[in-house]
């Protein structure tokens, strides 16, 4: 019994390719069905996003069920093996289960740390075991994939840092103001960015929105997204000291925010600090405000260096996360050992006793004179001797259990007493 | 004997807990700061056995000489640590607060023995309320002190755009603001109550409300300025940042040098 994973992802393949083999997650019940004819994959599960798409089996042998893979693949995607199989990785058992467990905790995602991809596994789990695809052994590992994910995230910093410009600006706006909640944000100007800084602001707890732009009508348009107030754009520079942040990204060719407006704006506010997040090109914010205490500006180069910094800052976190998962695949390989035990024991004890019974009922046919009481007595003398051969052997077996190379001892165990698997 | 023992269980527990601190600061794994925090309670009940046995035992009751105040300091520094981080959950604070109360009981065993115990005949309630109040002062501009240093490592860090190794630790700007303000709204009555009890008490013990000795009060009244000029430009401007940041620290340095003119 071997655990096995085979697919590609956005590392090994492009995207040309990963989409000839992409299954629809809201269509995983016919290839899931398909695949039930396969006897040699007696559990499975399908994974596929728009990153990955991957089979995961328990399996008889590791070659015959990865070329059973290969060739579903192929045959329900109607693509040839040869155009995507260079493409392809392979895991098997300790392995498989490490990948398993790096895959949810986003280890192998694109950008670490990402938070969909425990949702999108744990969708897959749920419609394979909908279909009974999945049984004791898939399903033990998966549980144990989501639980470590869960531990990856509370205990690293894994997820947690801005690593986009719109992101990094509201971490920032949250080490400045702490609780969002009765900030209010300005938006001066209109631009992608901008707007999706301040749709996360507000999906962060701000409840205020300012929206100012040359154009009133796209201001009052933007306001009423946000749930916010237009300001006509003359007007603004009045309005400014009602904002702690203000997003500027206009296509002015001069600074529209001096720093003697600002210094003056901030002893209204009574010193109540303010956050000028200049996403402008030239830019709109003199840079001299950052020098004005209780004011922080930050521009677009700022802001990319936060991110990138945060993205340094995950990769340490990442190594964190990689000994936390080493921890728990140790355990999972020693839960699988340990089942394994169980049916060796008692094929031993079927065997042993088959024995006994064979070579009893011979010796009692071909001499038939034993009386009740004899025939009992030779029954609890063979029972006694079987038992006392046995004991040492399934005592050692049992102790297996915590040890590091019982698959091995396994392995002997079966050769010596030439048991099936 | 069972003194020494407290002593010395809170001397060990404010050490360990300092030792954790730091490193969960560095690392960040939470079982340090849970087994720091932990060392910090212990501490702080042992601290709490030896002043309470000590004032039963009249010995030296605390705060009535350097060794002892120490003592005293170090307990309010936990005290103050202990209700600020339940309030506001910094995760940091420990890290800047807890050193203090390490340093404070470490000095004790270095200060001079039984320095300068106030002579029977001047001792009254106003010493009393002098000593207690001035002590609450101390430890909430303890608190100033961390909180005010954190601020100031926040600011920069945000200043400066490069966000390293503090900026993650750190919490938010406005959390140390609110320590600091509650701190100094705390801190600053105190001390002129205290200083105004110091006052009354001389008065009667020494036969004047001031004591001349320029040496000794020049600090003090300066000290008393530097927190009575925070205390109102918070009112009245709604003065925080940087700049008070580092008035609020110097004036702690100013604090505890004006102490030890104090004593001697």
């Amino acid at each position: 019994m071997h655990l096995l994973v085979v697919g590609l992802n956005h590392k090994t393949a492009p995207v040309e390719i990963r989409e000839k083999l992409h299954f629809p997650p809201n269509r995983l019940a016919e290839p899931l069905a398909e695949l039930k004819a396969y006897d040699e994959l007696l559990e499975k599960l399908i994974l596929s996003t728009c990153n990955r798409v991957e089979l995961y089996a328990r399996v008889h042998h590791v070659y015959k069920g990865s070329q059973l893979v290969k060739q579903f693949l192929s045959d329900y995607h109607k693509v040839s093996l040869t155009d995507f199989e260079p493409y392809l990785y392979q895991f098997s058992d300790y392995d498989a289960v490490c990948h398993t467990f790096r895959v949810c905790s986003s280890l192998d995602s694109m950008i670490v740390g990402e938070p969909q991809i425990s949702g999108q596994v744990k969708e897959a789990y749920n419609l394979a075991k909908e279909f009974g695809a999945v049984g004791p052994i898939i399903g033990q590992l998966f549980e144990n994939a989501f639980h470590v994910a869960k531990k990856v995230r509370t205990e690293t910093r894994i997820g947690e840092s801005a690593i986009s410009v719109s992101y990094a600006a509201v971490e920032l706006s949250k080490k400045i103001f702490g609780d969002l909640a009765d900030k209010s944000v300005m938006l001066i100007g209109a631009g992608e960015m901008s707007e999706l800084a301040a749709r996360h602001l507000v999906g962060n707890g701000v409840k205020t929105v300012f929206v100012s732009n040359r154009t009133h009508s796209r201001a009052v348009e933007l306001a009423e997204e946000l749930g916010g107030m237009a300001v006509n754009f003359e007007q603004m520079p009045q309005q400014l000291a009602a904002a702690d942040i203000v997003i500027s990204s206009t296509g002015a060719p001069h600074y529209i925010i001096k720093k003697e407006q600002v210094l003056n704006i901030l002893k209204m506010r009574r010193s109540r600090p303010m956050f000028f997040i200049d996403i402008a090109v030239p830019r709109n914010i003199e840079p001299s405000v950052n020098e004005i205490d209780n004011v922080f500006l930050y521009n677009i180069d700022d802001l990319e260096s936060v991110v990138e910094a945060n993205l340094k800052e995950r990769q340490r976190e990442a190594l964190k996360a990689e000994e936390i998962i080493k921890a728990d695949v140790a355990k999972y390989m020693k839960w699988l050992d340990g089942l394994s035990i169980v049916p060796l024991i008692i094929s031993l004890r079927e065997k042993i006793d088959a024995i006994r019974r064979a070579e009893l009922d011979k010796i009692f046919s071909k001499m038939n004179n034993f009386s009740q009481e004899e025939k009992k007595a030779i029954e609890s003398l063979t029972s006694s001797i079987v038992n006392k051969i046995l004991h040492p052997p399934i005592v050692n077996l049992k102790k297996q259990v915590n040890s590091t190379c019982s698959g091995e001892y396994l392995k002997v165990a079966r050769d010596l007493f030439d048991l099936k698997k | 004997m069972i003194l020494h023992i407290l002593f010395y269980i809170a001397l060990f527990c404010y050490f360990i807990a300092t030792l954790l601190y730091w490193l969960n600061f560095s690392i960040r794994k939470s079982i340090l700061f849970k087994i720091g925090t932990g060392a910090t309670l212990a501490g702080f009940v042992a601290n709490t056995a030896y002043i309470a046995y000590l004032d039963i035992t009249l010995v030296h009751p605390i705060f009535t000489n350097l060794e002892n105040s120490l003592v005293g300091f170090a307990w309010l520094v936990a005290m103050v640590y202990i209700i600020a981080e339940s309030k506001y959950a910094t995760g940091s604070l420990g890290s800047f607060l807890m050193p203090l109360a390490f340093l404070s009981l470490s000095f004790s065993l270095f200060a001079p023995e039984a320095s300068h115990p106030a002579p029977e005949k001047l001792k009254s309630i106003w010493m009393s309320i002098h000593i207690v109040f001035g002590f609450l002062g101390f430890a909430a501009f303890a608190l100033i002190f961390g909180a005010g240093l954190m601020y100031i490592i926040q600011e920069k860090q945000l200043k400066s755009k490069r966000l390293g190794t503090f900026y993650h630790r750190l919490p938010s700007l406005e959390t140390l603001d609110m320590l600091n303000s509650k701190a100094q709204s705390i801190g600053f009555p105190f001390l002129t109550l205290g200083l105004i009890a110091g006052s009354i008490w001389a008065q009667y013990g020494k036969g004047s409300y001031f004591n001349w000795d320029v040496a000794k009060t020049l600090p003090l009244i300066l000290t008393w300025f530097i927190y009575a000029f925070l205390f109102v430009g918070r009112i009245v401007a709604g003065w925080r940042g940087r700049r008070t940041s580092w008035l609020a620290v110097a004036g702690f340095f100013l604090v505890i040098f004006t102490y030890f003119l104090h004593t001697i």
